[in-house]
């Protein structure tokens, strides 16, 4: 696992916080998702309670990124050329594949897509909150709402979006 | 796992529930202690929650030629005459499966085109499962495998060479698994409990899955999701301690939680942490056989019960060799390929179909 975690970190420096992107990118076909998530399950099932419970979200993006990259390993098949494989690898070939410009038009058309099917201020709290980096209260400020409706309007807009991006894949 | 649409989607609104209350900057130790405890209800939820992280992930390139942060506002601001009419269901969190009502504009076309894929999917789920009701003998011959959908909404999914019946009754809902093994995803009614039977064991449960092996002199239960209470056969009522000092002493009833699993014996014990882990009860179902670790004399154990013909190990130096992978039940010869390759192993293939594991010459030479 050590190789593993130090593979994590490193991930971490390069993308800083945002292994959540990593992580979207990656994954790419439902089969493999859920795949990694009983496999991350399984992991957070055996893990010591109070570690998860210190900080669940991170932690579970943690093992699933470790998972990735086991996977990632695995498809690379054998047993000893893993081994090798994993010394020898440098982390910009082996994981980060570079977003080509079709591909995030065609996520930016997607998006549109999706996005245009919800309310304005559902649409707002998600893109304000997610692209533009702004606070419940922020966004509570600028469209006149309070942030505890910004927090609900932000369940509705990811349930929304996780469904409908799911389908057009 | 059965996903029927709607639980997923109810799934999907408590993980996305989730993530809008954890990007709450005060977010408190209770509410982590309490979204830990979601998280490990089911492999779903992990699921659910990465598949909206991952939505999450996705926004970040919301083109900003066609949403301007100004116009975003603007919009949402003008929405507000109309905030009469999206009236706000403020019980999204208590009753996650009702629809919210924040998508107005194209709500009917979605919640008609939703209910379309709804149908869809049940109907492609039932295609492939039968349905029984009241006391029915189910059987699996060696490498099948079978999903039963029962009346009250349970399903069983019957591993190769197994063997069960089903009866549900008015006031319990009883199986007896007289051989092989198989999964259960139990539907919650509290008002008819839910027994599986085997010759060592009873296990109870209300709605939950879980998995219970019945092998020759011993059960093995694994719980995936929810409790389950197991109980060693012949104890009418169920006491504590079991006398003698030779055998170790073990409680008559168990009560195993998510991850967890327990085996009894003829004898009535209850040994904790035997069994398939989880992850095995979770990868057979889809045709895959995990190992970690494991020595080979237990993999080509494992392997054989898909086999109608059986592998053996004919050298004992190879049975302890361990091994790790994910395997294809129906597949043993990308596992004996894999031996081949990479622990030195020769398969001989005999006249009756059996095959004969042995160390090759490589192997001698220098041990796996």
């Amino acid at each position: 696992m050590s190789k593993v975690d130090s593979f994590v970190a490193r991930v971490a420096t390069q993308y800083g916080e945002d292994l959540v992107r990593f992580l979207a990118r990656r994954v790419r076909r439902a089969a493999d998702a859920r795949d990694l998530a009983q496999e991350a399950y399984v992991r957070l099932l055996r893990l010591d309670r109070k570690d998860l419970v210190r900080d669940p979200q991170p932690y579970v993006y943690r093992v699933a990124v470790n998972l990735l990259h086991e996977f990632e390993l695995k498809r690379r098949a054998d047993a000893d050329g893993l081994r090798r494989w994993t010394q020898e690898q440098d982390i910009h070939g082996a994981t980060v594949a570079v977003e080509s410009e079709v591909e995030t038009r065609a996520l930016g058309e997607q998006l549109t897509k999706v996005l245009d099917e919800l309310t304005p201020k559902c649409r707002a709290v998600l893109v304000l909150h997610r692209r533009d980096g702004m606070t419940y209260d922020e966004i509570g400020t600028a469209l006149g709402i309070s942030s505890s409706m910004v927090k609900k309007y932000l369940a509705i807009g990811l349930r929304h979006c996780r469904s409908r991006l799911g389908e057009l894949r | 796992m059965d996903r029927s649409a709607p639980h997923q989607s109810q799934i999907c609104a408590e993980a996305a529930d989730w993530f809008a209350r954890l990007q709450d900057a005060g977010s408190s130790s209770a509410l982590r202690e309490e979204f830990s405890q979601w998280l490990l209800r089911s492999p779903m939820h992990v699921e659910e929650f990465l598949a909206v992280t991952r939505a999450w992930g996705d926004l970040a390139h919301a083109p900003a030629d066609v949403y301007s942060t100004e116009s975003l506002i603007a919009a949402a601001r003008a929405e507000r005459g109309r905030s009469n009419v999206v009236s706000f269901g403020d019980a999204l969190r208590g009753e996650p499966a009702k629809e919210p009502v924040a998508v107005p504009a194209r709500r009917f076309s979605l919640a008609l085109a939703a209910t379309l894929v709804v149908l869809m999917i049940g109907v492609i789920a039932y295609v492939g499962v039968q349905r029984w009701a009241g006391l029915q003998h189910i059987r699996t011959a060696l490498g099948e495998q079978r999903t039963i959908a029962l009346a009250d909404g349970s399903f069983i999914h019957l591993n190769t060479g197994s063997d069960l019946t089903v009866a549900l009754g008015p006031h319990e809902r009883r199986i007896r698994l007289l051989r092989g093994e198989a999964r259960f995803d139990v539907a919650k009614d509290r008002n008819r409990p839910f027994f599986v039977e085997t010759r060592q064991a009873t296990v109870r449960a209300v709605g939950t899955v879980f998995n219970v092996r019945a092998a020759g002199a011993s059960t093995a239960v694994t719980v995936v999701e929810g409790r389950v209470e197991v109980t060693r056969r012949g104890d009418p009522t169920p006491t504590v301690e079991s006398a003698g000092a030779a055998t170790p002493v073990t409680r008559a009833t168990a009560q195993l939680g998510p991850g967890e699993r327990a085996a009894v014996t003829s004898s009535g014990q209850i040994l904790p942490n035997t069994g398939p882990p989880v992850e095995r009860v979770l990868a057979w179902s889809e045709q895959r056989l995990v190992f970690r670790d494991e020595a080979l004399a237990d993999v080509i154990a494992e392997f054989n019960r898909y086999q109608e013909h059986p592998t053996r190990i004919a050298d004992p130096a190879l049975a302890a060799v361990t091994i790790s992978g994910t395997f294809a039940t129906n597949d043993a010869a990308s596992l004996l390929q894999y031996l081949e390759r990479y622990h030195h192993v020769h398969v001989e293939e005999g006249s009756d179909g059996e095959r004969v594991l042995t160390l090759s010459r490589a192997g001698r030479d220098s041990p796996p």
